[in-house]
């Protein structure tokens, strides 16, 4: 219980994320002479230059891979983001404010991951271009999209806890993470279709948590179909573990922050 | 008011601060990973000095409580304690009222984004509602002078600037309870007198302060009752002028000090 209200203490301070949200945005782009329009154009350009490196690489007969790419893509964004400003957070975005102030140390690993989300948010924009210019059908069951969205983001909160609060104990985490993320972006069927492996190793493929939410993305965006139940059960189940023990580790240590960072 | 609290404002109970010395970072998860794997490499000892050392006193509405002490005798400490910014290794504090630390002026200011934003920024971190802010948005700037540089960067602001719009903010917010750590000192001459002014009206308003300051005259002035710390310990409390004739008799040079010998000091 003392869980839930720490959360609801994060929830009054919405204020402070949102200005740390509108921050990240602003400064990201301010100064570039197209400002707003890179959080469309970025997306756009690398669905473009992956589709065109990786559907001659493959050869793979494979309609509108654009669509497929850019559904995974963004996905596997908005969790990369996370998880490489989550590292950073309270030690260096949290840390100057610690000893002057006090402030609810959780606002700082959510307000990166609302920044991330909102990131991916234009990427879906301009998912969307991409799909209407191919002329990519869609079905009902993007309907289920927000669902997926849901579920996603309860998972990057947590993961964001873990990272925040890990990294205060050990920094070295800030550079193996974005490694480690390398090698997990390939291992995830995101530049390739699960078909594509054989299908007795599929069950390994199916541990890997990601491969859970990007199968949602895809389902609803790209293949108009229902989403397998495994992953439809997975993935908010994933969410809330990975959530709840991410809170709980990050309320448990928070105290010693300002001693350590 | 006719249904006053007869609760204490604040109350401070058994308060143990301490604070690691040294490289912080990591070792102990080193230290434990490498026991782990057999080696017993012996580190150094985390060392750890008591900032403060079983402090309890309690504040009154309407208490103006000073904290004095030579350097390192734990008053910021308790302050930042006191606005929960330190947790405590021991002990409690309860502190009943919305509280505004005058600590540090301008800390949550984000260099990149315009004083106008940073005034909005300030305010939210202490949960002022954005409405409340619009309508003091212009008395702020007005106050700070910076009327030309309100919509630039604070990171182009000079540092006067910076500590003039900071004490502006700071002393909008309406608490109940007040901590201040010596920001009198702020502009020429004219802002100080301005400031002092703004200063003793949000005292004035607020339900307890508790003020730091190096300035005995300050205190003496401003303070109905006056906390004396030394070492982490609290020695005395009581009257301005007899907590300043104690602490300029006891707490000098360090051979001499009688205080930390007493076993029992005067409470």
């Amino acid at each position: 219980m003392a869980l839930v209200s720490r959360l609801a203490e994060v929830a009054r301070y919405h204020e402070v994320i949102g200005n740390f949200v509108s921050q990240d945005l602003q400064v990201r782009y301010q100064r570039s002479f197209l400002g707003m329009l890179w959080t469309l154009l970025k997306p756009v350009m690398m669905i473009a230059i992956l589709t065109v490196v990786f559907a001659t690489l493959l050869r793979r007969d494979f309609k509108n891979f654009a669509v497929y790419l850019g559904a995974g893509l963004v996905a596997w964004e908005l969790f990369s983001q996370t998880a490489t400003t989550a590292t950073t957070s309270i030690v260096r975005r949290g840390g100057p404010f610690f000893t002057k102030v006090y402030l609810p140390k959780a606002i700082f690993p959510f307000a990166m991951t609302f920044a991330a989300l909102l990131n991916s948010l234009f990427f879906m924009a301009a998912l969307l271009i991409v799909v209407l210019a191919l002329g990519h059908p869609l079905t009902l069951w993007l309907l289920l999209l927000p669902y997926a969205i849901l579920c996603f983001v309860v998972f990057c909160l947590g993961v964001s806890l873990w990272l925040a609060c890990l990294t205060v104990y050990l920094r070295d985490l800030e550079h193996l993470v974005d490694v480690l993320l390398r090698a997990w972006f390939y291992l995830t069927p995101i530049l390739y279709p699960l078909d594509a492996i054989p299908e007795k190793y599929w069950f390994l493929f199916k541990l890997n948590p990601m491969y859970h939410f990007v199968h949602l993305f895809q389902a609803c965006i790209y293949y108009g179909r229902e989403p397998d139940f495994l992953s439809m059960v997975c993935a908010p189940a994933i969410a809330l573990f990975v959530f709840f023990s991410g809170a709980a580790v990050f309320f448990w240590r928070e105290r010693d922050f300002v001693f350590l960072v | 008011m006719s249904d006053e609290p007869l609760e204490p404002v604040i109350e401070v109970s058994n308060l143990t601060v301490e604070f690691r010395l040294g490289r912080r970072h990591g070792i102990l998860l080193k230290q434990r990973l490498a026991n782990l794997f057999g080696k017993k490499i012996v580190f150094q000892k985390v060392q750890t000095v008591e900032a403060l050392g079983d402090v309890s006193f309690s504040v009154d509405s309407g208490t103006v409580l000073g904290a004095i002490g030579v350097n390192g005798a734990g008053k910021s400490t308790l302050l930042r304690t006191l606005a929960n910014i330190i947790p405590p290794k021991r002990g409690q504090v309860v502190c009943r009222g919305s509280v505004v630390p005058l600590i540090n002026l301008g800390a949550g200011f984000n260099t990149e984004m315009t004083g106008r934003e940073n005034i909005f920024l300030t305010a939210a971190i202490h949960r002022l509602p954005r409405r409340e802010m619009v309508k003091k948005v212009d008395g702020i700037v007005e106050f700070a002078e910076l009327e030309k540089f309100i919509d630039t960067p604070v990171k182009y602001y000079s540092s006067g600037m910076l500590m003039r719009l900071g004490f502006a903010i700071a002393t909008d917010i309406d608490p109940e309870i007040l901590l201040v750590d010596e920001v009198f000192a702020a502009g020429d001459e004219f802002f100080k007198r301005k400031c002092e002014a703004r200063m003793i009206q949000l005292m004035q308003r607020a339900r307890a302060v508790v003020m730091v300051s190096h300035s005995l005259p300050l205190i003496q002035r401003l303070c109905n009752e006056v906390l004396v710390l030394h070492e982490g310990k609290l020695v005395f409390r009581g009257e301005p002028d007899a907590a300043v004739e104690y602490y300029l008799e006891n707490c000098g040079e360090p051979e001499k000090s009688k205080v930390t010998a007493k076993a029992s000091p005067v409470l």
